[in-house]
């Protein structure tokens, strides 16, 4: 059974500064993978790399078996690469339930003509955008959300939330979640961790970028550790909590930040 | 005729270059196009007409005045279009652009108010003295726009270099955030972007009126549009790109004219833009477009 | 009908052709682009309808339909290099086009006509009156003058063209285009991020926008009966940037109030036609730094809305 997401040997410089190095490892279906380290660590660079925001300077993506390196990206969200960002990227004056209906674009066909006469066809399908829309809040927990209320005037949890629920519009195989619980509390937290292991109760993978070290050790099944932009560890939550490389690379990062 | 044509070139493209590096010395600095630029060269062209040919006055006060006059617009344009969008969230690139265009609009129908739309003969006192070298002839005029510009351009990248504010402009034009933080009164140097761009434009005006003898208020559209195609074509926000382009449009118009169809002579420029975006879109001396932001 | 003023039906004519405009450039804004070039892609509707009206006797909606068809291609080969750039680029590049285009109109003197431009083409009400006389019928019959009933035709088929766009647009804005192309405008990265094919859609509304251009510009010919590259300057561009940005650029009411309102007023108000474009400068200036959004945006609609339904949500 081949990986979902294959990473060989990813490299990617900005001018002369090197962001990411000699990446390499797989994600297989069904898993949870967590990608941890110490800020600037090059995480959300891997992710830019494989949803092709940017392209690798060296090495190529698999997905599924299939080069995906130098696709674009509504192509790669497409093949079923979907992700949310670090610093929450929703449209913020659409309204909430039309978020969602955005992130079911490529699952849909309706063009100009179909749109404006208003076929059947359309309707139908448009019917089925909102229903589908509406499954989707209330997955990610959002039921009691109006849905006509502006994305922006939501409180920040939700945001977060109901980004997850545009990426999953697509219908992906692979989910990557940037920091999900970025400023949450605890019980925001536990809920988060619920929501993504409902998620992959669906068969979605996820690989996710996050610091919160007690919602990484309960939700992920293997993690990889970077830092300085090279893979240093990989393995399973306990291997890599005992591993004094990665000890000393958190370590590190924290005198670092100490002396700054 | 062939050499004549080449110091004609030389010269108009002395002009543009200088009209060029006002455009990009805003556009580095605060990453919009000024389209009103165009017309505050225009206002200068006039000061400078007004002051010679009404008041009577010599050539270096022509200059003065219109620099005052332009660098007063700069202050005002920065003050009242440009610095209310600052800080605001949103397709910020585009108001500016927008909100320059509407000073352009404004200025070039207030000209149309005052002096009509007709020509204006812009006398300059020595325009007939000239001198033969061999077969060419060079007229005085042309051989001190050149001087004339060739000072502004090595004064301004001298003061780009060496000073202090000089620096500080470089460091606000490659990032304003990170200058802000290094101590850079980032206000102060955006005022003192555009009021330096403004008053080249100015010198520029009165370097045209030399050069051609008359000028009417649709010089600051044409010129204006020409500028932004020499910066396109040269890289926004290079300023060897704008002192290049600018002598390439210069040599090339004044070829087309000479040689070619007089007719088409102002659509050069555009299809160069048009040509250089589909080749390579950030110009000669550009940079690579930057990606995506982390 | 004596009240039926051809001089005002002439002003409310005009009015329908800029509220077409005005929505030409919407489009493309509603995408997040500025194009400055629609008095180019105007001139490429009126010019075909012109030389196919005049030159090789076509009937006028075939004129109409080939300008409109023309300028959208036209859109979509000055679309598609422009679009990989930023919004900046676009606007220039279109203006650097519009400038080409009618550095041509004036050049091409055997096709064109040159600065000259050409007289004498079909006008709507005229064809259609004569048509009319060659089956009997009289406008006395309705009551109305010959030229009252000229104007009062090409009012109705503008009319017609006009609720036409508007209500295309508004169905459109509405549907699952109009949702990619507000995602394009609000965050580019995180629609293509979300699935959506950037630049099929940037070009997509780009050439929308030139179609309905040269539309605007195929019924302007055959309303005027003559065109010239004078009509078609970099100031009509920026005349209709003004109707947007005045008017309203997020909610397809806003240009055709733009339109409506920058039309009307100086026909009205004598005394400010001569400073016209004095106030189109200082108007774009004041709305860029007060009301960016235009007069007419989303939430005043929605206020309208809850009012009209009686009691406030």
């Amino acid at each position: 059974m081949s990986s979902l997401l294959s990473l060989r040997n990813i490299g990617k410089s900005f001018g002369g500064l090197s962001a990411l190095s000699g990446i390499s490892f797989d994600v297989e279906p069904g898993e949870i993978v967590g990608v941890i380290g110490p800020n600037g660590a090059g995480k959300t660079t891997l992710f830019n790399v494989v949803t092709a925001i940017y392209p690798s300077t060296e090495g190529e993506v698999l997905f599924d078996g299939e080069r995906i390196s130098g696709l674009p990206p509504h192509t790669i969200t497409k093949r079923g690469i979907t992700r949310t960002f670090q610093n929450i990227r929703l449209f913020s004056t659409m309204t909430v339930e039309e978020n969602v209906m955005v992130g079911r674009h490529c699952r849909t066909g309706a063009g100009v003509w179909r749109g404006v006469l208003r076929t059947r066809g359309e309707r139908r399908e448009e019917r089925g955008i909102r229903g589908k829309t509406r499954e989707l809040l209330d997955l990610v927990g959002l039921s009691g959300t109006d849905r006509e209320m502006a994305a922006g005037s939501l409180p920040y949890g939700h945001q977060r939330r109901l980004e997850i629920a545009r990426a999953l519009a697509a219908e992906p195989r692979l989910l990557l979640l940037d920091e999900p619980v970025a400023g949450m509390n605890d019980a925001e937290t536990q809920e988060v961790f619920r929501l993504i292991k409902r998620v992959q109760a669906l068969g979605v993978t996820i690989l996710l970028i996050e610091h919160d070290m007690s919602l990484v050790m309960k939700a992920c099944d293997r993690l990889v550790v970077f830092n300085f932009g090279r893979k240093i560890a990989e393995g399973t939550p306990s291997e890599i909590r005992d591993d004094p490389q990665v000890i000393e690379a958190y370590l590190g990062a924290a005198e670092r930040d100490a002396d700054a | 005729m062939f050499l004549e044509q080449l110091i004609n070139g030389i010269t108009l493209g002395s002009i543009y270059a200088i009209v060029a590096l006002g455009y990009t010395l805003v556009f580095g600095v605060l990453d919009i196009i000024n389209m009103a630029h165009g017309e505050i060269f225009m206002i200068g062209a006039f000061v400078g007409m007004l002051i010679m040919s009404k008041a009577g006055a010599p050539l270096p006060v022509a200059f003065l005045g219109a620099i005052v006059v332009t660098a007063a617009m700069g202050l005002l344009l920065e003050r009242f279009a440009l610095r209310p969008l600052r800080g605001r969230p949103g397709a910020s690139h585009l108001a500016s652009l927008i909100s320059t265009i509407g000073v352009s609009i404004l200025l070039e129908n207030v000209a149309h108010k005052i002096f009509g739309s007709g020509n204006h003969l812009f006398e300059t006192p020595f325009a007939e003295i000239s001198f033969t070298i061999g077969p060419v002839t060079v007229y005085l005029v042309q051989v001190v726009i050149l001087l004339i510009s060739l000072l502004l351009m090595a004064g301004l990248s001298l003061w780009l270099a060496r000073t202090r504010a000089g620096k500080a402009l470089r460091a606000a034009a490659e990032n304003l955030e990170t200058a802000g933080l290094l101590g850079v009164d980032t206000n102060r140097m955006i005022t003192i972007t555009v009021v330096i761009a403004s008053a080249m434009g100015g010198v520029a005006g009165v370097l045209v009126g030399m050069a051609f003898n008359y000028i009417n208020n649709q010089i600051g559209l044409s010129m204006g549009l020409k500028g932004l195609a020499i910066i396109i074509f040269g890289g926004m926000g290079s300023v060897y790109g704008a002192m290049a382009g600018g002598l390439i449009l210069g040599l090339s118009e004044t070829f087309v004219v000479a040689y070619g169809s007089s007719g088409y002579r102002d659509a050069i420029a555009f299809v160069a833009i048009i040509v250089i975006l589909l080749i390579k879109p950030q110009g000669l001396f550009g940079q690579a477009p930057a990606e995506a932001k982390r | 009908m004596e009240w039926l003023n051809p001089y005002h039906l002439q002003v409310a004519s005009f009015m329908l052709i800029n509220a077409i405009l005005g929505v030409s450039i919407y489009v493309t804004l509603s995408t997040g682009q500025l194009s400055l070039g629609n008095a180019g892609f105007m001139s490429i509707g009126a010019y075909t309808a012109a030389l196919l009206s005049t030159q090789h006797q076509l009937p006028i909606p075939v004129g109409i339909l080939a300008g409109s068809l023309l300028a959208g291609a036209a859109g979509i080969l000055v679309g598609i290099p422009s679009l990989r750039l930023s919004g900046v680029y676009l606007a220039i590049a279109t203006l650097g086009f519009g400038e080409v285009l009618r550095a041509v109109l004036i050049n091409w003197e055997s096709l064109t006509g040159g600065a000259v431009g050409i007289a004498a083409i079909p006008q709507m009400g005229r064809v259609i009156l004569a048509g009319a006389r060659d089956r009997g019928f009289t406008p006395e019959s309705l009551g109305l003058q010959s030229n009252q009933f000229i104007s009062l035709t090409v009012f109705l088929i503008l009319l017609a063209g006009t609720l036409l766009t508007v209500a295309f647009f508004l169905r459109l804005s509405r549907s699952r285009v109009g949702r990619a192309y507000a995602a394009i405008r609000l965050d580019e990265g995180a629609a293509a991020a979300a699935g959506i094919p950037i630049t099929y859609y940037k070009v997509l509304a780009f050439s929308q926008g030139a179609l309905l251009s040269g539309f605007a510009g195929a019924l302007f010919a055959h309303s005027t009966s003559f065109v010239s590259p004078g009509d078609f300057t970099y100031h009509r561009a920026v005349e209709i940037l003004v109707f947007a940005v005045f008017g309203g650029s997020e909610h397809i009411f806003g240009p055709v109030f733009g339109a409506a309102f920058l039309t009307v007023v100086p026909e009205a108000l004598r005394a400010i036609s001569e400073y016209r474009y004095i106030l189109y400068g200082i108007l774009l200036v004041l709305m860029m730094v007060f009301r960016p959004q235009g007069v007419i945006d989303p939430a005043l609609l929605r206020r309208f809305r809850r009012s009209g339904k009686g009691t406030p949500a």
